[in-house]
């Protein structure tokens, strides 16, 4: 029996580690299978946009009034107000025009598609409002130039003319997007801003306005990041 | 974004994090139990003054010549990919969990394309031809925190990866080698190694940092590092010195077919019998460097950006105004200035790239005609990573048919065990070794495993006919000699005569 074993143990061996080879689990596996976890998330807080830049020109009242690039014709019968500006002739309005909503932008590119998701956005307003009256913005995403959800912040409260000097007032508002406003906000690719202001007694009192009162408004997103897994 | 998109993201992430976590610049080693054996031509290539007890000539080409695969971590890859109900998901969490606080990440593929060992009346001289790839990456948890953490809670407003090391060259090698028995007990050789260099990347103590506002209103991207990189593709220079692309035309065939870096290194080998049963071996390969002058350059990694948003001033003004700029210019320009914080500034020049000097040895002991049992250590040191292995090893013969197990100790963290075996026909030899058995069955599931395997053709082989003469013939003895010496051997008269 030994030496028979014996005589046969290469052949033994080989059959052994055939079965061996054969017996082996791989882990193979095809790239198009592999997906990222479903309930892995990135907590991100980024700013989006700003109406400051880092040589520190910065948007003002008048930016917020209407889109200059188009013709305003004024109604001389109307009551009027005069913009004020430091480096050109000032520009008379009518007073209704900073009361009245404006699209100051009509369709700004909005790039931020990539290769992943995001969920539970809020857009975080943070504005210092240096201008007489409460501003109102609100945003909309275009998707084949139909206006998605209106995203609608409060409005960011006026600074107090009644003290000297004038100090600008910071308003902070987030804004949690709902599933309509987070799904135009991910797939759009453009971006309108229309603004108005608050009527106050303010301009009962000038009818001369400077163009100038800094506003410095921001937009910061919060969200959480997910890839996608399609 | 459509499913084609989405699948080139995917692999897009798997490539960066695990081609990151795949990467070359010669760590090759081989199981330490091949070293039992000195006649198998892998063990002759990684000592060269190994050579083969009879006169048979060896000759291995691409196909035959197999291959030797090593992976090396401080993880298994089945931290990052895991398999819930059979399916592989990415799970940066679990990874994160699952890691050390230094984590490396090395690989390294050897395959000889050809060899041929032929022995002379005092040795041997042989000349082999074989493909290099290896790389290894060295990172600590903090590298993905940001992945686990994100920005959004105030504790992790400020992130920074600390330093990432990554080496990954690809090259080939051409060597004549020259073994000789030096006398009864020494056995040296040398090979003398023509290089040329395909691929390098090089990336030193890269650091990435991230700082975010507390108001989020703004993010501090800042990068410092610098390394080396050499590519056998074209490939285009932004005006700011940062790669915009590489033409993948035909990459591959430019791999194999680059020629423009060349190098030279050495590998010294000795083998001495202590006595009929113990011998020790000791090998220093890889003393050489290779100069890439060919595609080749100096990366500096010293990006720095402030993120404040994309610009609303030159959105809502329009081009009549003074300083205007078109807004989705901007867009593009604020973009272009993230990416080329990430990305490192070239300057082309050549360079001169050392190997990393790999040392061996290797002892032997004969415990029976059918046992033998080895200790071996391998290392490898290049620049900060140093890898170590050290086997114990036995050997059973059968004939021609070799069987090795071993128990390996990879640095200080991870022990396997494994086995392989080498049988010689008259006209080849065979053989398969893996110093980690148990990741035949789960590679994903194991820090270290390495597989080599090969064929070479034999000519001249003399065994088979030897044996065959013995098994007809005269019979071969089994009865043992006496320990008493001849009695003439005290008799200096007659012995004269």
């Amino acid at each position: 029996m030994i030496k028979s074993f014996k005589k046969h143990l290469t052949k033994f061996a080989w059959i052994l580690f055939i079965l061996f080879l054969i017996s082996c689990k791989t882990d193979e596996f095809k790239f198009d299978e592999i997906t990222i976890k479903e309930d892995f998330r990135i907590k991100l807080k980024s700013p989006l946009y700003t109406g400051k830049d880092k040589k520190g020109d910065i948007l003002e009242f008048a930016d917020f009034i209407y889109n200059w690039s188009k013709p305003l014709e004024v109604d001389t019968t109307l009551p009027y107000t005069v913009l004020e500006y430091e480096n050109r002739t000032p520009r008379i309005i009518p007073t209704d025009l900073i009361f009245n909503r404006s699209d100051i932008i009509d369709s700004l590119a909005f790039l931020i598609d990539g290769e992943y998701e995001l969920e539970d956005v809020q857009l975080v307003f943070n504005v210092a409002n240096a201008s007489p009256f409460d501003l109102n913005t609100e945003i909309s995403f275009l998707i084949n130039g139909i206006a998605g959800p209106p995203i609608l912040p409060a409005a960011f409260e006026a600074a107090d003319f009644a003290r000297i000097p004038i100090v600008p007032v910071t308003s902070i508002d987030t804004v949690l997007l709902d599933s309509a406003q987070c799904e135009s906000f991910m797939k759009s690719k453009r971006l309108k801003l229309t603004a108005w202001y608050n009527r106050n007694d303010f301009i009962n009192q000038n009818d001369t306005l400077s163009a100038h009162y800094p506003i410095d408004y921001s937009i910061v997103l919060i969200g959480m990041v997910k890839a996608k897994n399609e | 974004m459509n499913k084609l998109q989405d699948q080139h993201i995917k692999k897009r992430f798997v490539f960066v994090i695990l081609s990151l976590l795949l990467t070359t610049s010669g760590f090759s080693q081989i199981p330490g139990s091949l070293f039992m054996v000195s006649d198998n031509f892998y063990s002759q290539m990684y000592n060269p003054s190994y050579m083969r007890s009879d006169k048979a000539i060896e000759i291995s080409v691409l196909g035959l010549g197999g291959f030797t695969f090593m992976n090396q971590g401080s993880f298994k890859i089945s931290d990052f990919i895991t398999t819930p109900e059979g399916k592989p998901v990415i799970d940066p969490i679990n990874f994160y969990n699952n890691i050390p606080e230094n984590n490396y990440f090395r690989q390294n593929l050897s395959v000889p394309m050809a060899y041929v060992h032929v022995p002379t009346r005092k040795g041997a001289i042989s000349f082999y031809y074989k493909e290099n790839a290896s790389s290894v990456f060295r990172f600590k948890n903090e590298a993905i925190e940001y992945l686990i953490n994100g920005n959004l809670e105030p504790e992790y407003a400020d992130y920074s990866s600390d330093k990432v090391n990554l080496i990954s060259a690809g090259y080939r090698e051409f060597a004549v080698g020259y073994a000789k028995h030096y006398n009864k007990k020494l056995d040296v050789g040398i090979h003398a190694k023509l290089l040329f260099g395909s691929a390098l990347v090089k990336a030193q103590d890269w650091n990435f940092k991230v700082k975010t506002a507390p108001d989020g209103r703004m993010i501090n991207f800042d990068t410092d590092g610098g390394g080396k990189l050499a590519v056998p593709v074209e490939y285009r220079i932004r005006p700011d010195s940062t790669i915009l692309s590489f033409d993948g035309y035909q990459a591959f065939r430019k791999y194999m077919t680059t020629y423009k870096n060349p190098g030279l290194a050495v590998d010294l080998g000795l083998t001495y019998q202590i006595s009929d049963k113990d011998k020790i071996s000791v090998a220093i390969r890889d003393l050489g460097f290779i100069w890439f002058r060919d595609k080749s350059m100096t990366m500096y990694a010293i990006g720095k950006y402030d993120y404040i948003g994309f610009d609303l001033i030159n959105a809502i003004r329009w081009p009549e105004e003074p300083g205007y700029v078109d807004p989705v210019r901007l867009i593009d320009i604020v973009k272009d200035s993230i990416r080329s914080v990430w990305q490192p500034k070239v300057v082309e020049e050549g360079f001169a790239y050392g190997l990393g000097p790999k040392t061996m040895i290797h002892y032997q002991h004969e415990y029976s005609e059918f046992l033998s049992l080895g200790i071996t250590n391998q290392s490898v040191i290049q620049n900060n990573n140093f890898q170590n292995r050290f086997t114990l090893s036995a050997l059973q013969k059968w004939s021609y048919l070799s069987i090795f197990e071993s128990i390996s100790l990879h640095d200080v963290n991870s022990v396997s065990i494994g086995a392989g075996l080498q049988y010689e026909l008259q006209f080849a030899q065979l053989f398969l070794a893996s110093d980690n058995l148990i990741a035949f069955y789960h590679p994903a599931n194991n820090k270290t495993f390495s597989v080599t395997a090969g064929i070479c053709v034999l000519l001249n082989n003399k065994r088979e006919k030897e044996s065959k003469k013995q098994k007809g013939g005269a019979r071969k003895r089994n009865g043992k000699f006496s320990p008493h010496l001849p009695f003439y051997e005290n008799m200096p008269d007659l012995k004269k005569k």
